[in-house]
């Protein structure tokens, strides 16, 4: 077959993919198509003739003639197997259109296909109109022998009916050029390691010059390379890279790094080229709104929109110690972005955020409103869906008449990381440009840029047209910039003060200044009189750039730190941080204040942490250097985080000048980063707030166990002074010191602490902490505490406890304790604990693996104990040998060949049933739920499952079923940190900084490593879903759950919806059917649910896909007479304060309570007022009411009302 | 080019890189034609070189040429007259280059780390250098470490002296360091290179200190080339500032190729009129035939040179007949006329705008461009991750494919070695009849 598919080349391919939807298990997609008769109508004559079925397996595209004898050579061929497995829709682009479902009010038509183009990656307008698209037939990977020979074409629809009647190849010797702009003076591409500028002197559509602009930047991965090539409102260009890339830049200014995800700023003539941000996994998206202010989206996170600003971190960045978080968590991975601004759109899309989400086949909105000083974002009604699988909408531009144009990348399969590079369903050679547009709603006529004087230029940058605005001023930056700059003074003077718009003119007109001279301080003035925060925040952007070229600059900023407005102030915190200087330092900080929103926050610690060698040297002269208020320092020294910064603020607390309310946070901070002596001075003054009753204790105490955690500290304190905070009134202080303790090895108190962990009565928290005190006392006296403790006289709970922490502290010679205490946990004892330290070494592994033979273990046990140890960086065999003989498990191999791979595919396609397959998939046993999400619901230890099945085919996902080490999603990967001390600790990557690095472990347990600690650390290829999770399934139901998991994403019941839908709930447990625990539950007032009290259990329980939450068996509990009920949990997030709507389907009867008011319901909505930060509701529904089943709730607007309100999934 | 050499003795002082009227007018003087012939060989020899040094650092038979360093070399992969003018160089001898430059690499490797911390980077170098398995390495490091002025220079001496012990001790090859190029005003760009310049030339001093402490050969490409400066508006050499363009590669290409071994670049010959060779240098008379009507002659090159750049033929041949009839005569290849000459113009010596043997090193130059290309996708491919990388259990069955471009590489070696061979080829001198001329 492969011999075949390269003798005949693509059209053979077209004939292998189509025909994959002749099969018989293919009846689901029969029906689809069938029922859409646009395409059945417009079938071509030859189709008809052969047959209705044939019609579908032959579909040819319009330029494939010569069908017909090859169908004799594809009947012979041999392979069919691997066709199983495919998915292949109909190329038709009038198939495809057909498929495509726009939102109301809109149509969709084709703009330009094969060969027009091939695979478009990137797309760009110049100021004729014309469309540039860089393309692709050699992703993922160049073939051997083959030179590099992708191509930029250029499009002009020359009639202007709206479709490409023109296509020139500008450059034909590109390598997966990744992305275009076009600008006046020429063609920017990405093309791998290079960022290439091209002429068209002649403007023949071929390039006649070319220069390499940038290089140096990496390639490690091929959809990574630098990518989104976007003109700024001011001149620059803007270009991101994502999380495998590492660039090293040579510009005339120096070298320039950046590691991982990022986004470039360039002044194209003078090539200054900066880090606008850092972060996000695979950016694709970024565009500028009417302000300025940048919006990022990301194919490969999945926290949809982020708002971006010049120093901004997210998730996965290296280099900068905090990240924000997206604004739309749970959100399916989204590509190309653009942000509406043309008349040819309705008014309620003004400013909405259209994102490409390429996975689910549709074209996905957002809107942001702002909220303090940062934003909020919102998903609104999808603008295109499609159950065409091959759509992959990729990048989406505005163009010049106002319509949107989207480039459609057009394949199966859209991965090189799981599906191999040379995949026989990838599509090499088609592409589609779709052109998106309003109905009945005139057209933008296109301005003649080129032909325009410099007058009328000025005028176009009032137009409402994004487009028209930014080809305006990239025109105007081509002219002579002495001439512009003095028609744009008179321009100004034209401006009529009462246009409601004026200050967005003069603020185009300043981005023009910035963009061909510099900064216009005069208008600078005028904007930041502007009554509009939107103005003055954009105008202190324009000074953050080259703050230093403006002597007036930090006189600006001492007037906008100051602002009313956060936005205003946070921007003006960008600007400090490049200004850079004590003076700018001390004004950051000014905006202090301790109601600081996330972002804000976020502005101020990035700013203060960069200008460290600006203001430190300067505090630690004068320990008053932002003021006399402590907690500035506090603060300050916080964003810094290393011990060398601390000795302003120890100078200030010996001299008595810490006042109240900056105690506890000086404490705290001076408990963290303190040297012994300090640590003494702080644990003396734990005691004294502790004694005095004030609260604050536990944190300073945590405070101390961070570092004593972080490095070896042994301060000098008096056993009396531990013995009387293990006296405290408060179990968190007394579990705090025992702790401690043994931290700082005051062995003199293990008897009190073996008296502690010994006595039934205690509490779980502090038991575990006395004998962790044992554990990390480096005393006899300790060790024979613990051996007493795990000797078998001890109660068992006390027993396991003990052994565990024995085993922490000298885990070779407890190897049989700890084999001894595996053998006697029960289902509900945790042998983690146990297995941990036995798990860090291959020696130790074995050890425990030998003290096991001949014993026996509960199943349940060993299965815990398994599940840990698929992901230990040592190897384990063994020791996974010896728990399957003590529990009696059969290890199962589940790889499949290829024959039983296809095999199985067909099965699937056959017998698989989703409906069944999420029943399975929601089983408690599969603990699916623990790891992964669907809709942002469930456990993110796993990637997000939303649209899995729209962009795996199903053999990956067998795969990743049966063995989860083959595949591992990008972000997935399993760090190996080995330690100084020779020890191993493995887990997920969730933060590292430039002092710690922070792993999550297979049982979700979150890490902390100090770097001192640090031997190495390396990216090892292991999956933390241990294999034989899905071992108990019999053959059909692990065929449903694929068929499931294959509908995850597609367009059907299996498509996560864009509503605000509550996903995650917790149900109250009824204990076991304890009846005294019902008694009381039934005694109380029927608002009593609503409380806190301890004894309620809450379980998580997620909802089915399409949002319905299944309530069969979960227990109901009685409440007064016999009425039995559900009682159900969950949380929104109150972004901005207001009245709040959940709609409740489903049942008819329920009661809600909003935190403990009743809320109460008008025609299924149940509208409260509710404050900003997070609120619980609780939900009370009858057990016996009819769709009970169908309980859905989802959260919705109140007309009038400012709230803006977001679910809280998760797990 | 012994001629040359013994000349240039007395014209070291000639400046290095003149525009061509300024040639032609020195030339213009009554001096002897062989002289004259000559003095364009010292002209685009490297005189400055050639006064420092006695030693040379000739590549021979077998050799394989290593290229290490940033930019620099990484972009001489599109471009090629580096390659292209060594190899035509000695185009007898099977010599191997292998380019392995990288931008914004140093001495410690740092681009080549991918994820991994610098070590790595130092790692993967010596695996790139293993694979080009270099019996010579020519090293350009320096460029990016002079931004750190001079409190970046012990570090970078550091890491270079690290960097020659490790390929000291795990090679036997001859080591030439090649020091950085001038930055240059580029207007907007570089407003003022000058103090660029200054920290650059401490690096430049420091690199020539260390080649001469460690006996490595050194190549002062910093003081050697000409640059534009506000005050100085010549061709500019660096598209900017501080990267090369396509010329100012076309001057450096030449001026390594000397420096390694100084040759003449000027051909020359002058054909009397009995067909007979009267003065010539790099280029031999195969053949001659005069008749009545018409002088036939069959020329070869000893080495090809870098074809005409942007209007700048001044490589290629400068022809002479001595002692023509008065007249116009016109010079053809192949129907093509190349030059139109009175016998006295003639006399003189015309040199050629295109010669034929300009077609065979565009080829051969194209052929070197397309084999660094293949052997970029080989030794620097694209989604290391999944090749070599931390994803390689999921997509490391793909590294099969990367020894299969050797094949294609040796493909292009041997069309490289074919071209690298001047061809001989035949001009006819015919008088130009009636009013002609």
């Amino acid at each position: 077959m492969n011999i075949l598919f390269n003798w005949v080349g693509r059209t053979v391919s077209v004939l292998r993919l189509g025909e994959e939807f002749g099969g018989p298990d293919r009846s689901s997609s029969l029906d689809r198509r069938a029922a859409c008769p646009q395409a059945t109508e417009r079938r071509p004559i030859l189709f008809r003739l052969i047959g209705d079925r044939s019609s579908l397996r032959l579909r040819p595209t319009r330029k494939q003639p010569c069908l017909i004898p090859l169908l004799a050579l594809l009947l012979v061929s041999t392979s069919w197997g691997q066709r199983a497995l495919t998915d292949i829709p109909d190329p038709d682009p009038e198939f495809q259109q057909s498929l495509m479902v726009p939102a109301e009010g809109f149509e969709i038509s084709l703009f330009a296909s094969e060969p027009m183009i091939d695979k478009p990656l990137a797309i760009s307008f110049d100021g004729q109109g014309r469309l540039w698209v860089a393309s692709t037939t050699t992703y993922p990977q160049i073939k051997p022998g083959e030179v590099a020979s992708d191509k930029v074409y250029r499009l002009e629809d020359t009639d202007g009916d709206g479709v490409a009647d023109e296509s020139k190849v500008f450059i034909d010797n590109l390598l997966i050029p990744t992305a275009i702009l076009a600008t006046p003076e020429g063609i920017y591409v990405g093309n791998s390691t290079d960022l290439m500028f091209y002429e068209d002197k002649d403007d023949d559509g071929v390039a006649d010059n070319e220069e390499v602009f940038l290089s140096g930047f990496g390639t490690e991965d091929t959809h990574h390379i630098i990518h989104t090539l976007r003109a700024g409102p001011a001149g620059r260009i803007y270009f991101n890279q994502s999380i495998y890339i590492h660039s090293y830049v040579e510009t005339p200014r120096g070298l320039r790094e950046l590691k991982a995800g990022g986004v470039w700023r360039l002044r194209p003539e003078t090539l200054e080229l900066d880090i606008f941000n850092h972060g996000l996994v695979n950016s694709w998206g970024l565009q500028f709104d009417k302000w300025g202010q940048v919006f990022q989206s990301d194919g490969a996170g999945s926290e949809g929109i982020n708002y971006a600003f010049p120093g901004a971190a997210f998730r996965t960045n290296v280099g900068v110690d905090r990240f924000m978080d997206g604004l739309n968590p749970g959100q399916p991975k989204l590509s190309g972005l653009e942000i509406i601004q043309s008349s040819q759109f309705p008014d309620e899309w003004q400013g909405r955020l259209i994102v490409c989400d390429f996975r689910g086949n549709r074209i996905s909105s957002f809107k942001v409103e702002d909220s303090q000083s940062g934003v909020v974002s919102l998903q609104k009604q999808d603008l295109v869906t499609s159950t065409h699988g091959a759509f992959r909408p990729i990048d989406v531009q505005l163009g010049p008449d106002g319509a949107l144009y989207v480039a459609d990348w057009y394949n199966p399969i859209i991965q090189h990381g799981e599906v191999d590079f040379r995949d026989e369903r990838r599509d090499e050679s088609r592409g589609r440009i779709w052109r998106i547009a309003a109905k009945d709603r005139p057209f933008v006529k296109v301005p003649e840029f080129k032909e325009s004087s410099i007058k009328e230029l000025l005028d176009l940058l009032k137009a409402p047209e994004s487009w028209t605005r930014t080809q305006a001023k990239l025109e105007l930056k081509a002219r002579d910039a002495r001439v512009v700059s003095r028609e744009l003074q008179s321009w100004l003077a034209t401006l009529e003060p009462e246009n409601e718009e004026i200050d967005h003119h003069r603020l185009e007109a300043l981005w023009l200044m910035q963009a061909i001279r510099g900064v216009d301080m005069k208008l600078v003035d005028t904007l930041l009189q502007s009554e509009d925060f939107n103005v003055r925040a954009a105008t202190v952007r324009v000074l953050e750039e080259n703050p230093k070229d403006n002597e007036d600059a930090l006189e600006v900023f001492e007037w906008t730190i100051g602002d009313e407005h956060p936005r205003v102030r946070l921007e003006t915190l960008h600007a400090l941080r490049a200004l850079g200087g004590s003076r700018s330092a001390k004004l950051a900080m000014k905006a202090y204040s301790e109601s600081m929103d996330d972002t804000f926050e976020f502005g101020l610690w990035r700013t203060m942490e960069a200008l460290e060698e600006d203001w430190l040297p300067e505090a630690k002269k004068d320990p008053s250097f932002f003021g006399e208020d402590a907690r500035k320092l506090v603060y300050a020294i916080g964003c810094l985080n290393k011990p060398d910064a601390l000795s302003p603020l120890v100078v200030h607390w010996e001299a008595g000048s810490v006042s109240e309310a900056a105690t506890l946070p000086a404490l705290e901070l001076m408990g963290e980063l303190g040297d012994d002596s300090v640590l003494e001075i702080v644990f003396a003054a734990a005691a004294e707030v502790d004694r005095a009753g004030r609260p604050g204790g536990p944190a300073i105490l945590d405070a101390l166990l961070r570092a004593s955690e972080a490095g070896n500290r042994s301060p000098k304190i008096a056993r009396s002074d531990i013995e009387a905070l293990l006296g405290s009134a408060r179990e968190a202080v007394r579990s705090r010191t025992a702790k401690l303790a043994g931290s700082w090895n005051v062995s003199s108190v293990a008897g009190r602490l073996e008296r502690i962990a010994a006595d039934l009565e205690t509490g779980p928290e502090l038991a575990e902490a006395a004998v962790e005190g044992l554990a990390l006392m480096d005393a006899e006296a300790a060790d024979a505490a613990l051996k007493r403790l795990a000797s078998d006289r001890t109660p068992s709970t006390i027993r396991l406890r003990a052994i565990a922490g024995y085993a922490r502290s000298s885990p070779d010679s407890v190897a049989m304790l700890a084999a001894e205490g595996l053998a006697i946990a029960q289902e509900s004892d945790d042998p983690l604990p146990l297995i941990r330290p036995y798990l860090t070494r291959a020696k130790l592994a074995n050890q425990l693996a030998s003290s096991l033979r001949g014993k026996r273990m509960d199943t349940e046990v060993a299965t815990k104990a398994l599940r840990l140890l698929g992901s230990a960086p040592v190897d384990t065999s063994e020791l996974k040998r010896a728990i399957e003989d003590a529990a009696g498990i059969e290890p199962v191999d589940q790889a499949l060949d290829a024959d039983e791979m296809a095999e199985f595919i067909a099965f699937t396609q056959t017998n698989g049933n989703a409906r069944r397959g999420e029943e399975v998939y929601r089983r408690d046993a599969l603990l699916c739920y623990t790891c992964h999400a669907i809709g942002g619901s469930g456990g993110s230890l796993g990637p997000d499952l939303t649209s899995l099945g729209a962009s795996a085919p199903m053999d990956y996902i067998v795969d990743s079923l049966l063995q989860p080490q083959k595949k591992i999603k990008e972000g997935y990967h399993v760090v190996s940190v080995s330690l100084k001390d020779g020890s191993v600790i493995s887990g997920t990557l969730s933060k590292e900084d430039s002092q710690s690095i922070t792993v999550r472990d297979a049982s979700d347990r979150s890490l902390v490593i100090s770097k001192s600690d640090v031997a190495s650390q390396t990216i090892s290829p292991v999956s933390l879903m241990p294999p034989g999770l899905t071992a108990s399934l019999r053959k059909d139901e692990l065929a449903d759950m694929v068929a499931f998991l294959s509908e995850l994403g597609k367009e059907g019941s299996y498509k996560v919806s864009s509503g605000r839908i509550v996903r995650t709930f917790r149900y109250l447990h009824d204990q076991d059917g304890d009846s005294g625990f019902a008694d009381l539950l039934r005694h109380k007032p029927f608002g009593y649910v609503t409380s806190e009290d301890p004894m309620f259990e809450w379980r998580p329980l997620y909802t089915k896909v399409d949002g319905a939450l299944p309530l069969d068996g979960i227990p109901a509990l009685r409440q007064h007479g016999r009425t039995r009920m559900h009682y159900l949990r969950f949380q929104i997030d109150i972004l901005t304060a207001g009245a709040v709507g959940l709609s409740v389907s489903g049942p008819e009867e329920s009661v809600l309570w909003a935190g403990d008011k009743m809320v109460e319901r008008k025609n299924d909505i149940y509208a409260f007022d509710a404050e900003r930060g997070s609120q619980t509701i609780t939900l009370a529904i009858q057990e016996d009411l009819p769709n009970k089943s169908k309980l859905s709730i989802e959260i919705v607007d109140i007309e009038g009302s400012s709230a803006q309100a977001q679910v809280i999934n998760g797990k | 080019m012994e001629n040359g050499l013994r000349l240039c003795r007395f014209h070291a002082k000639l400046p290095t890189h003149l525009p061509t009227n300024m040639i032609s007018r020195y030339l213009k003087s009554s001096m002897h034609r062989v002289a004259k012939l000559l003095i364009l060989g010292i002209l685009f020899g490297s005189p400055s070189t050639i006064s420092l040094r006695a030693d040379s650092f000739e590549l021979k038979e077998g050799d394989r040429v290593a290229f290490l360093g940033d930019a620099f070399f990484e972009r001489t992969v599109r471009f090629g007259q580096i390659e292209t003018a060594l190899a035509a160089r000695w185009p007898d001898r099977k010599i191997v280059f292998r380019n392995i430059g990288w931008a914004g690499d140093g001495p410690e490797g740092r681009a080549r780390a991918f994820f991994d911390p610098i070590e790595k980077g130092f790692e993967n170098l010596k695996m790139h250098l293993g694979l080009a398995d270099p019996t010579v390495v020519v090293i350009q490091y320096g460029s990016m470490a002079a931004f750190e002025r001079r409190e970046g220079l012990a570090s970078f001496k550091a890491d270079m002296n690290a960097l020659l012990d490790t390929i000291e001790s795990e090679t036997d090859a001859r080591i030439a360091i090649l020091s950085p190029t001038p930055r240059e005003y580029r207007s907007y760009i570089l407003s003022d290179p000058r103090s660029l310049n200054r920290d650059l030339e401490i690096y430049v001093d420091a690199l020539k200190a260390l080649a001469k402490s460690r006996g490595a050969f050194f190549v002062d490409l910093f003081n050697t080339l000409e640059t534009s400066t506000e005050r100085n508006n010549i061709k500019p050499i660096t598209t900017n500032g501080i990267h090369l363009n396509e010329y100012g590669y076309f001057l450096v290409a030449e001026r390594i190729a000397q420096a390694f071994s100084e040759y003449s670049s000027a051909k020359a010959i002058e054909v009397t009129k009995g067909g007979d060779v009267a003065e010539s240098s790099g280029i031999n008379l195969v053949d001659a035939r005069v008749s009545k009507d018409s002088i036939v002659i069959e020329l070869q090159d000893e080495r090809l040179s870098l074809p005409p750049l942007g209007g700048d033929f001044s490589r290629n041949l400068t022809l002479a007949f001595a002692d023509l009839p008065r007249g116009e005569y016109r010079l053809e290849f192949e129907g093509r006329v190349l030059a139109t000459g009175s016998a006295g113009r003639w006399k003189q010596g015309i040199q050629l705008a295109w010669e034929p043997s300009n077609d065979q090193a565009t080829a051969l130059q194209e052929t070197i461009k397309r084999k660094n290309e293949l052997f970029f996708h080989q030794w620097r491919p694209q989604n290391e991750t999944y090749l070599r990388g931390f994803r390689k259990h999921e997509q490391g069955q793909n590294v099969k494919e990367l020894p299969m471009w050797d094949a294609f590489i040796e493909k292009e070696e041997m069309k490289i070695g074919e071209l690298k061979k001047p061809k001989p080829y035949r001009l006819v001198l015919k008088k130009a009849h009636g009013g002609e001329g």
